[in-house]
């Protein structure tokens, strides 16, 4: 038998690089739905606006990598906080209004990138050139800084909602709409902070995804099921089911990925979140 | 009352519209309408979900059954159309039986996301396994011709004109199929159980009874429509009864309106004649659509058939 | 009285609209069933764009005189969305609706199957260049591929690869999940083994995977010399090399589909593509390997679009003309007419060189387009011409010893 470790080792890093891109995109997803009570499947195109923020700013007008990503942040969380507040906040809790608003904005916003940018996919420059050579293990330099900057924004994000005012408000929010409101909370705030927030982190993993792969306008249809799958089986709603479940899907591709045909894992992965949805639906760590 | 007779009474006029409409109809129109017909069983079907609550969007899923199962029978197996039909439908509807049990015991948001789950994986299914008899990602073609051998009669059902009055009667035998219900004592459990369930329950009333028979009946309906799509198209990819499709499907439903019966059939013919005239516009057609979504849910939450109601309900 | 002479304006109008506009000149109209959104909109624009300079040209110079009547062409058309039912839906609109019998452009394999449903019925010339044994055979004559498929152009690749680096013993071959990807791959290993070198491992991959570290680790493990991407589509197949370089692979690489060599330096970058074969794609401004007139019509199509043209577009932009002029020889508009023209007076010459329709020992009847295959390879971030290759059939009809001319 082959010597197995390398790969495994391999299979390793690449699933936990691989769980923290997914955790940045998918973590916007569940406060949306914590919070507005919304399926949000247009959140795919708010990431895919920010890999696009890093070909303009990054690639070609030679911006700093890090400003890029603060204003991507700041520009699609903006955007998203005003998308909210003007189109979604009608459709609060209605979920299949809100569903054909999601489709149309998706229809709206790719073929517009498509129109601005053209149909080719776009390439980004890598951030931080270079190889590292472990025995017999190789990975970028570049996915390593990405994945110590995503978890650098998951620490943040867990102070904001446990330590801040807006954060404690998010969660009142999610667990009694009505109580959080005679508390004096103003709820239409709240929730289109909430969605701007989620849309500035999915630029943000948008931003840093762009050198590695490359930008087009279909990214976000790619990304947006895995995520889904991440957010039910952490539990809609839980920001720390949101990494449990990017962990355990960033893991379940990279080993399953490597040693079994990718249709056969991704069979397993929806009959399993069909299971879950059966037998526990609010998903490993989320509320009732 | 009055507000659902008005709507109610139009089916027997439109019956022979349906019949004489190709004589002024373009050869292409015929084929666009095939699509309608088949579209108008789907959409329907889902409606019938939604009287008891349920978001199903598994729908496209079970028209793919429906279109693999029926492709399988008569191109492979050499089967004859006209039985195969009704036997898709047979099909699909165990496959709904058995899914019912675990499926109609999750509840609002979580179902719609089963559903979601249950429609990727039957994709993956068709794309990935069993190549040999699905044919995979490429699809599964040519299908077989439907024939029809009847008292002299040698048809074979090739062209546009054909296409439209083959899925024409199954769609206005299956739209009258489900508007019986629909005002039956089924549809008025149906109705109730998406009011307040626990209620019912408390008068005797086997809730799950009635949301399986609903949902059973649902995948009969979706099963005819994929064979009758299989049939008429000619070539089936696993694609076809993807998501997108669904969506599409689901979009109809809101911009009609699902609360009337025949919502979902303006929506039908609105939102298909749109996609013809786009299809001119060649770039433009996706945003327009998106556009036009945007503006309904906006401006017509109720949908076509909402307005329509608003025009002629008294003031 | 006014709405008299409104009324009789207009039956004037009308009637010089109908018999006015047809004594003098009558419209061909020439369709094109591609994907203008979606995944593959990169090939379905260069072709649309390839068929509507052809048009222009030729309705410049008084469009097609066919038995005595001046031809004027039209080209409409429609967007399939890489979907197959709308594909067919767009076939049976351009034929019943905008009553073609030529339908010239036409990409994605499922797509292309779902439109002959529609032209074969009918008697239309379809023309398109996705691969795939099936859409070509005596039983569909008006089919035509116009771009060098995988199965015309693996023998060179391997060849020119084998040549160069005579210590390859094991490849690897990867691609999309779709007919393209299954033709190149299976077509790759046939013509890998006649130079002795053994498959050792064959992978497909849905079209929307983005992280290739599962597969290429599997596929690292049995240590292959030479990784090939077969038929991936252009982003997808710059991020395999890259990973794969990422993660140690060192090396010999080719793709044989690689529709555009600067797209694949710029994305994968200059270390991980470096030595890179490719079929489908070469140096268009290296004289020792091209027509000139290559080089100066990829100049007007950038001016005119501000696009790079791939290789799909180009040779829809051949194939025209030699349908068009089969058309003028022919004297005829009947499709069947005009094929058998296209494949009696080949070869034909083309801005690719010589051209002709054939590969009838793989497909039972000559409907593959082909051409001298130039195989380019990158070499220090640019794209340099490493050879070229004459299919049998070609070289019965233009000789074995070929040569661009200087």
């Amino acid at each position: 038998m082959e010597d197995l470790s390398p790969i495994i080792m391999t299979c390793i890093i690449n699933g936990l690089i691989t769980a923290m891109l997914y955790m940045l995109v998918a973590v916007g997803a569940s406060l949306v739905f914590g919070i507005l009570d919304i399926v949000n499947f247009a959140h795919g195109e708010f990431y895919m606006f920010g890999g696009f923020i890093a070909y303009v700013l990054f690639g070609q007008l030679h911006l700093n990598y890090f400003l890029t990503i603060g204003i991507a942040f700041l520009v699609v969380g903006t955007f998203g906080f005003f998308i909210e507040k003007f189109i979604f906040a009608r459709f609060r809790r209605m979920l299949l209004q809100s569903f054909i608003v999601c489709m149309g904005l998706i229809w709206i916003f790719r073929e517009s990138m498509r129109f601005i940018f053209g149909i080719w996919d776009k390439n980004v420059p890598v951030a931080f050139k270079g190889i590292i050579e472990i025995g017999k293990i190789s990975f970028s330099v570049e996915r390593l800084v990405i994945t110590i900057v995503g978890l650098v924004l998951i620490v943040v994000l867990y102070l904001f909602i446990d330590k801040t005012n807006q954060g404690r408000a998010m969660r009142a929010i999610a667990q009694n709409p009505e109580a959080a409101a005679l508390q004096g909370v103003d709820i239409s705030y709240i929730s289109s902070l909430a969605f701007g927030i989620g849309c500035g982190l999915a630029a943000i993993a948008g931003v840093l995804i762009a050198p590695l792969l490359y930008v087009s306008t279909g990214m976000g249809a790619t990304m947006i099921i895995t995520v889904f799958n991440i957010i039910i089986l952490g539990g809609l709603g839980s920001v720390s089911g949101c990494l449990l479940g990017s962990l355990i899907m960033g893991f379940v591709n990279s080993f399953g990925g490597t040693f079994f045909p990718q249709a056969v894992v991704n069979l397993i992965i929806y009959m399993s979140i069909f299971i879950l949805l059966v037998i526990r639906p609010r998903g490993l760590l989320g509320h009732a | 009352m009055r507000k659902q007779n008005l709507p109610g009474m139009i089916p027997i006029g439109l019956i022979p519209v349906i019949f004489l409409l190709p004589v002024i109809l373009p050869n292409y129109w015929l084929h666009v309408f095939a699509l309608i017909f088949i579209k108008i069983i789907l959409c329907l079907s889902m409606r019938q979900m939604m009287l008891t609550g349920l978001l199903n969007l598994s729908i496209s899923a079970f028209m793919g059954i429906g279109a693999y199962f029926s492709a399988l029978m008569t191109t492979t197996l050499g089967f004859s159309f006209w039985y195969i039909i009704l036997l898709s439908g047979i099909v699909c509807s165990l496959i709904g039986f058995l899914l019912s049990f675990p499926l109609l015991k999750i509840k609002g948001v979580y179902f719609f996301l089963g559903s979601i789950c249950f429609s990727v994986g039957i994709v993956v299914l068709f794309s990935n396994f069993f190549v040999k008899t699905f044919g995979g990602m490429p699809g599964f073609a040519p299908i077989a011709i439907v024939k029809l051998k009847l008292m002299g009669l040698d048809v074979k059902f090739t062209s546009n004109l054909s296409h439209y009055y083959l899925t024409g009667i199954v769609a206005l035998l299956s739209v009258i199929v489900m508007k019986r219900l629909e005002f039956s004592r089924y549809g008025l459990y149906w109705k109730a159980i998406s009011q307040a369930d626990r209620l019912i329950e408390t008068v005797g009333v086997n809730l799950f009874k009635y949301k399986t028979f609903n949902f059973v009946i649902s995948c009969f309906f979706c099963g005819i429509s994929g064979s009758l799509y299989a049939h008429i198209m000619g070539i089936i990819t696993p694609n076809d009864f993807a998501l997108e499709f669904q969506f599409i499907l689901t979009t109809i439903l809101v911009v009609g309106g699902f609360e009337s019966f025949w919502g979902p059939v303006l929506g039908v013919f609105f939102l298909s004649i749109i996609g013809e005239i786009l299809r001119g516009f060649g770039q433009y057609e996706l945003i327009g659509y998106g556009f036009i979504l945007l503006f309904t849910m906006i401006f017509m939450p109720k949908g076509i058939a909402g307005m329509v109601e608003k025009i002629y309900s008294p003031k | 009285m006014r709405r008299q002479i409104s009324v009789m304006l207009f039956i004037v109008w009308l009637v010089g609209a109908i018999f006015v506009g047809n004594v003098f000149s009558e419209t061909l109209v020439i369709g094109a069933n591609v994907p203008l959104t979606g995944p593959a909109a990169q090939f379905g624009l260069g072709k649309m764009r390839a068929l509507e300079m052809r048009i222009e040209e030729y309705n410049a110079k008084g469009g097609l005189n066919i038995k005595g009547v001046n031809y004027k062409m039209k080209l409409v058309a429609y967007d399939h969305k890489t979907q197959p039912g709308e594909a067919a839906s767009v076939a049976k609109k351009l034929i019943y609706d905008d009553k073609t019998k030529f339908i010239l452009a036409g990409a994605v394999g499922a797509c292309c199957r779902a439109a002959e449903t529609a032209t074969i019925p009918n008697n239309v010339m379809f023309v398109f260049s996705c691969a795939g044994k099936e859409l070509l055979g005596p039983d569909k004559p008006l089919n035509f591929r116009d771009s060098m498929s995988s199965e015309e152009q693996c023998y060179a690749l391997m060849a020119i690869v084998k040549k160069a680096n005579p210590h390859i013993k094991t490849i690897a071959v990867l691609s999309s999940n779709d007919t393209t990807g299954w033709d190149s791959c299976k077509g790759l290993i046939r013509a890998a083994e006649k130079f002795g070198i053994k498959c050792v491992a064959e992978e497909y991959f849905e079209r929307d995977v983005t992280d290739f570290h599962p597969v290429l680790a599997r596929i690292l493990a049995k240590k292959p010399d030479l990784l090939d991407n077969a038929g991936t589509p252009l982003a997808t197949g710059c991020i395999v090399f890259k990973q794969a370089y990422e993660m140690g692979y060192r090396g010999v690489k080719s793709w044989l589909g690689c529709g555009m060599p600067q797209g694949l330096v710029n994305m994968a970058g200059p270390e991980a593509s470096e030595g890179t074969y490719l079929g489908s794609s070469w140096d268009y401004n290296d004289p020792k390997f091209n027509m000139r007139e290559l080089t100066e019509k990829l100049k007007v199509y950038k001016a005119r679009y501000g696009d790079e043209w791939d290789y799909t577009g180009i040779s829809t932009y051949a194939s025209a003309k030699i349908i068009f002029d089969s058309m003028i020889k022919a004297q005829s508009l009947d499709p069947h007419v005009i094929a058998q023209t296209m494949v009696e007076t080949q070869p034909h010459q083309t801005f690719l060189g010589p051209y002709i329709f054939g590969n009838e020992g793989y497909y039972g009847i000559k409907r593959a387009g082909m051409h001298p295959a130039v195989m380019g390879q990158i070499q220090k971030g640019k794209m340099v011409n490493a050879g070229f290759a004459i299919h049998p059939d070609l070289a019965k009809l233009i000789g074995e010893n070929w040569k661009f001319p200087q």
